[in-house]
């Protein structure tokens, strides 16, 4: 189904309606199935990098995380846990190498 | 060290996010540090891990490409599973009659669509119940 077949489907019922606000609605829609719904998923690879702990997550397109893995040393990526302990942490939140417990 | 810890990832590494960032750690080892540490987590570090690596594989729940044109397919383009196409036509027409001042029709079509929301997906596969003869 197109974006014009659901126009043509509601102006069907209401009338004629600008495009730009149809598109509007359309995109609040989907947003909000997307949030409900939760059926759509995705995959995004990123590089792991030394003395950094946090990786930004692009809000235009991720809801929520549900699993995430690493390249292991045989090149098959593993699932690795989420951490549901914060106290398990040894340092607070920073990526600076002078904050991080374990710099050699 | 930090070569042993790719080697099993599930036994040394650790996520965790809040809402905007995801957050990567690595247990400590007694070999990584001076001080005593037992089931402790912190940043990874690995001085000869490369840039380019893509070492990282998140898997999350997407938003849906947003429409900007009229020959936009819902499905191919944006995502959306046909079986939601009637659920997605019920919210719009849901938020006209709001805008127009309608209440009354606007829950009934909101009413429509929480309906189907909730009911998607239609258990497409599985044993749901056991197939008795009858005798």
């Amino acid at each position: 189904m197109t974006v014009k077949d659901v126009v043509g489907q509601v102006e069907h019922l209401f009338g004629r309606q600008p495009e730009q606000y149809m598109y509007r609605l359309i995109n609040d829609g989907l947003l909000d199935i997307a949030s409900k719904a939760q059926h759509f998923s995705a995959v995004a690879k990123t590089d792991l990098v030394s003395y950094q702990r946090w990786y930004d997550l692009d809000d235009s397109a991720v809801i929520d995380v549900f699993r995430v893995e690493i390249l292991d040393t045989n090149n098959r990526y593993v699932m690795i846990p989420k951490l549901a302990d914060s106290h398990k942490l040894l340092k607070e939140d920073s990526d600076h190498p002078d904050n991080v417990g374990t710099k050699t | 060290m930090a070569t042993s810890k790719r080697t099993y990832p599930n036994d040394y590494f650790a996520w965790y996010n809040d809402d905007a960032r995801l957050a990567i750690v690595a247990r400590v080892l007694s070999s990584d540090s001076t001080t005593t540490v037992d089931d402790i987590f912190d940043t990874y570090i690995d001085d000869s891990i490369n840039s380019g690596n893509k070492i990282l594989r998140i898997h999350y729940h997407s938003k849906y490409t947003e429409v900007s044109s009229l020959t936009h397919n819902l499905t191919t383009n944006s995502g959306l599973d046909s079986g939601l196409h009637p659920a997605l036509i019920d919210y719009v027409k849901s938020r006209l009659l709001e805008d127009a001042g309608d209440l009354q029709r606007a829950s009934y079509f909101k009413g429509k669509y929480d309906k189907n929301i909730k009911q998607y997906p239609h258990r497409k596969t599985g044993v749901r119940q056991l197939a008795v003869p009858k005798l």
